[in-house]
């Protein structure tokens, strides 16, 4: 590799061959439109002209060190620009072609002092201090490029090392409180009429992927800010189809009492599907507490309660949850409360017949939707659920009876300590005897 | 070889008023605007303290750490912006914050940045050493867009980062996160 005969050609006719390049223009109509100036570095021109473009077409738009290259073109022969192919903090490497497509690396270091040839493999050898450019950041100008990233990019860029980890979680207050800022700034433009949500918030919830606008909802619930932003950030969320956030939104709605209803009907439409139920219970109670309540979506909650196989945990919770929700239905929507009672009970107690002591609250819808319906299984439950409740009445011995008949037993737990006994039904004092239970049998 | 810094040690830049001379780490001499040199504020705090001793003499402020090559950009940039920009109020934190997410790069700066990231790397700590917050923003966002196109293997690759967390804690760590490897939304999609 001649080395010596590159490094010794004329710096003086390079300088002299630039200098007169602005006057003398180039043969590449997209060359004369740039400058100087307009040229900052040869991977520019380079990718702003046509493919194949001789190097001596550009030459008149490199800068002074540049322009030996030239001189490298003089001594080669015609060579042929292929790629600038790296650029270290000190250098960059060009890689020319001869026609016979033989390729030289040029290496200028410590530009414009010198120039020299290297081997590819010594190029590669610089390619890879590249890297050291990035790592030598300081602290101060890594933790400035980390400001300029989104939340979603703070969380997921925070597993490349442990110092990155540490200030991009330690960035997350602040992430939180830009996305605050964010929100309300853009929410102050008009919307986007096909999703009913704007534009501006559209982009920017796609861009940062939501968690900056939950953060920006959670922020903006605790100061208080109108519920209508809750009911923008959830459509827009929804629109954009990403279950975590609507589940952040919906923890989020379910610490506040005046939640806005679109977000949480939606929500609640999501979280049931899923069978999130402790967030439908929580989301409930928001709805519960809204000024307009709507029979339909408390009818289609209290069937989710009756159908949904997720509520044993929360069998106490829910049931009470559910005479409460039936009281505020029988209270402001009493039409409709007819056809809800009877869809939850009849629904609810036939799904839960076999954990009775759940429906202990309701028991009593319970039995009363048995007997409408004439469905002895439905009143059979109630029955063993006021059995369990030490409540067993007279009238339910029918169905106990009917219970024992079809050798539907109570859990051994379950059997009350007395029980009201009727004489008409021997059943009490055979269930009592199957399970070895004393029995006070009271005339 | 090192005839070109010598050789060329004064670079004249015809603009009209008062006229700043910096030297750049090789030696090579720039003489700005005044307005052009002001936009860095470490020049700008220079010739504060320097009060008039600056007008007329043929004093010439030395940028140590600033390579000519650099030094050559961020003039480009200077001019162009002194030219062109406005003059801003100092923003409100907030703004600030609002428009480092909201604000596009401007088109021509797109351009200017438009070089090797090493190139970008080394323009960044030079506005940085210069102090012209504007032009260190530009980069720094202009490397964060770069960052976060890539995955967090890729800027390990790229960079030469070692992953330091032990197996342990980066299953961990993958765990917490996976919420954000969702796929990007289908534009257009109904809901």
């Amino acid at each position: 590799m001649p080395v010596a005969a590159l490094s010794s050609v004329s710096l003086t006719s390079a300088k002299r061959k630039d200098d007169g390049a602005d006057q003398s223009g180039s043969g590449q109509a997209s060359v004369k439109m740039l400058k100087r100036e307009d040229a900052p570095s040869l991977t520019y021109v380079i990718h702003n002209l046509p493919k194949n473009v001789k190097y001596s077409k550009i030459e008149s738009f490199l800068s002074p060190y540049q322009a030996r290259a030239i001189d490298l073109q003089k001594a080669y022969g015609p060579l042929r620009l292929v790629q600038v192919e790296l650029a270290t903090a000190a250098e960059e490497a060009w890689v020319f072609a001869k026609k016979d497509g033989t390729k030289f690396h040029l290496i200028n270091s410590q530009l414009p002092r010198f120039v020299f040839l290297r081997s590819p493999q010594q190029t590669q050898a610089d390619i890879e201090q590249l890297p050291a450019a990035f790592a030598a950041l300081p602290d101060t100008i890594l933790f400035s490029i980390f400001t300029y990233f989104d939340y979603l990019s703070r969380v997921r860029l925070s597993r490349v090392c442990q110092k990155w980890r540490g200030e991009l979680g330690r960035g997350r207050t602040a992430a939180k409180r830009i996305a605050y800022i964010n929100y309300t700034a853009i929410s102050k433009v008009p919307t986007f009429p096909k999703f009913r949500i704007s534009s501006q918030l559209t982009h920017l919830i796609i861009r940062v992927k939501s968690y900056a606008a939950i953060k920006a909802l959670k922020f903006s619930i605790s100061h208080h800010i109108l519920p209508a932003i809750l009911d923008e950030v959830w459509l827009a969320v929804k629109y954009i189809r990403l279950l975590n956030c609507q589940l952040a939104i919906g923890a989020t709605v379910t610490k506040v009492s005046r939640g806005g209803q679109t977000t949480t009907a939606g929500l609640f439409e999501q979280v049931t599907s899923r069978r999130q139920w402790k967030l439908t219970i929580k989301c409930s109670e928001v709805l519960l507490q809204a000024t307009d309540r709507s029979a339909t979506w408390m009818q289609s909650l209290i069937r989710y309660c009756a159908t949904a196989n997720l509520l044993w945990p929360y069998g106490m919770e829910q049931a009470s949850w559910l005479n409460s929700c039936l009281g505020q239905i029988r209270k402001n929507d009493p039409e409709h409360m007819q056809t809800i009672h009877n869809h939850a009970t009849s629904d609810f107690a036939g799904q839960y017949g076999h954990c009775p002591y759940l429906l202990a609250p309701a028991e009593h819808n319970v039995m009363l939707a048995g007997r409408r319906l004439n469905k002895l299984d439905l009143a059979m439950v109630a029955g063993y659920v006021q059995l369990a409740n030490k409540s067993a009445s007279v009238t339910n011995g029918r169905y106990l009876d009917y219970a024992f008949s079809k050798k539907l037993l109570l859990p051994p737990q379950l059997m009350p300590d007395t029980v009201h006994f009727d004489e008409s039904f021997p059943a009490h004092k055979a269930l009592a005897i199957t399970f070895k239970r004393e029995v006070n049998i009271e005339a | 070889m090192s005839t070109a810094a010598s050789s060329s040690t004064s670079e004249t830049i015809a603009e009209p008023g008062l006229k700043i001379k910096v030297s750049t780490k090789e030696g090579e001499v720039f003489e700005l605007d005044e307005k052009v040199a002001k936009m860095s504020q470490v020049i700008r705090g220079i010739l504060e303290d320097l009060g008039e001793q600056n007008g007329g003499d043929d004093s010439v402020l030395p940028l140590t750490q600033v390579e000519t090559r650099i030094f050559r950009k961020i003039l480009v940039w200077l001019k162009y912006h002194a030219g062109h920009d406005k003059e801003e109020a100092p923003k409100a934190e907030e703004d600030e914050i609002i428009a480092r997410f909201c604000e596009e790069i401007p088109e021509w700066d797109q351009k200017f940045l438009n070089v090797d990231q090493a190139v970008i790397l080394e323009i960044m700590l030079a506005a940085d050493y210069l102090d012209i917050k504007k032009l260190r923003g530009l980069c720094c966002k202009t490397v964060a867009n770069i960052l976060k196109t890539k995955t967090v293997e890729q800027i390990r690759e790229m960079y030469g980062i070692e992953n330091d967390f032990t197996p342990e804690e980066e299953e961990e760590i993958r765990k917490q996160t996976a919420w954000c490897e969702d796929e990007p939304p289908r534009q257009g999609s109904n809901h």
